[in-house]
């Protein structure tokens, strides 16, 4: 079946997926008890990915990741200068990747948004203005997908030129198309891919809602373009981020 | 087959079989969170023994089928032994309420199966099993004969049998369909 699988049948393919990967390195696997699809379940794999990302990211600073590091489908660096390199093959589950960094004190979390969903950040804001994407003395890189069938994203941060309580949200979407609520205001986007929003406020995990119809976003209601902004106008399953609607 | 070792592969199988086999778990089981628990255990048991799969023998449906099969005897078993139902239920997956109002309509969709389920559950557990297979979930009897571990000529005088005792069974004891007779 081709169907848009529910939040569910995501979620448990999550965690199947990842049990495969853990199988496909011959980790020792859980007990079947372990395995029950519960609580326990999710708790054991999280703890076990978490622990295996750990050792990957104290090994991997300013060197290539370690073969561990695929385990979870990505990877955490951290060069001498405090540039973070993130690199993400399973980009349909970031979550332990927002996790890891979180945990390792990297104020950015990446998210993915399917076609035909947003996502909820209720407690956050958009800091408006132009921010400098370009490394190293910039604040990030725009993500960059490699492109290969079963290729990854690649993008960098310089957490040291955030400013207090400011962070970075990565959405990544396969599209087909997307639409960024900044506030009221609809922006479609054209296309799959990624943006990437400079926020204050606090960041919580994704909550998901059906998109909105893109009637929301006419023309005439659009805001204004600042300097540095591109606005792409496309038809088709919009998905993106909302902030603030608290 | 490496769909237990490869995510991607795994991912496509999953995607393909997903809603066949929360169907066949929600044919027999009308609580929600019982309908998720079961369905993860199918997929983990195919995972586990996806070394098992041959093609030549039949497809992946009929072998996924045969699991979920095994799957939910295992349940029936362990539910009959239970006696703390509470503990069981601090365990499970938190599910929100649009999970459970999308596993109740997909419950409610397999109400007819549950029927028929019912019309069939006094016929001997040979014949029952094949026609559960066959005029319930709909795979064909070659493929019913390979998720049962029997030979297809078994299963076709097995299926024959089951539906000449349907036909026995006064009509005013059947669900409201008829296909089962209409297939004889």
């Amino acid at each position: 079946m081709n169907d848009a699988l529910t939040r569910l049948e995501h979620e448990r393919l999550a965690n199947l997926r990842q049990l495969v990967a853990t199988r496909a390195l011959d980790v020792p696997a859980p007990s079947r008890r372990a395995w029950r699809p519960s609580r326990r379940f999710v708790a054991a794999a999280s703890l076990a990915t978490a622990a295996a990302v750990s050792i990957a990211v104290a090994a991997s600073h300013g060197a290539a990741p370690p073969a561990s590091a695929k385990l979870t489908g990505f990877a955490v660096q951290r060069a001498p200068d405090g540039v973070v390199t993130i690199t993400l093959t399973d980009y349909r589950h970031p979550s332990q990747l927002s996790s890891q960094l979180q945990a390792d004190g990297i104020p950015a979390m990446v998210v993915y948004i399917p076609a035909g969903e947003y996502c909820e950040e209720p407690d956050a804001a958009v800091v408006n203005g132009p921010v400098d994407y370009h490394m190293p003395d910039g604040l990030y890189t725009i993500p960059q997908f490699d492109g290969a069938p079963n290729g990854g994203w690649r993008m960098q941060i310089n957490p040291s030129h955030l400013k207090p309580g400011q962070s970075l949200i990565f959405g990544i979407s396969d599209g087909p198309d997307k639409v960024v609520m900044v506030g009221n205001h609809a922006i479609h986007e054209g296309g799959a891919g990624s943006s990437t929003y400079l926020v204050t406020g606090t960041l919580t995990a994704c909550q998901y809602h059906p998109a909105p119809p893109p009637e929301t976003a006419e023309a005439g209601k659009l805001p204004r373009l600042k300097k540095g902004q591109t606005l792409w106008i496309a038809e088709g399953d919009p998905a993106d981020i909302r902030f603030g609607q608290r | 087959m490496n769909l237990g070792r490869d995510p991607d592969l795994f991912e496509a199988f999953y995607r393909r079989h997903v809603r066949s086999v929360t169907g066949f778990v929600a044919r027999r089981v009308t609580d929600p969170h019982l309908v998720d628990d079961l369905t993860t255990e199918v997929f983990l048991a195919a995972i586990e023994g996806a070394d098992s799969f041959q093609p030549s023998r039949g497809s992946e449906s009929a072998w996924l089928f045969g699991i979920a099969r095994n799957v939910l005897a295992t349940e029936r078993r362990q539910a009959a032994r239970r006696v703390d139902k509470l503990l069981r239920h601090a365990g499970r997956r938190p599910l929100d309420v649009d999970d459970i109002s999308r596993l109740e309509e997909q419950i409610d969709a397999e109400r007819a199966g549950r029927a028929l389920q019912a019309a069939v559950a006094d016929l001997p557990p040979g014949p029952r099993a094949v026609i559960e297979l066959v005029d319930i979930d709909g795979l064909t009897v070659t493929e019913a004969a390979v998720a049962l571990g029997i030979p297809p000529v078994t299963a076709r005088v097995r299926l024959h049998r089951a539906r000449r005792q349907l036909k026995a069974v006064p009509t005013g004891t059947w669900p409201d369909f008829d296909f089962v007779r209409e297939a004889t």
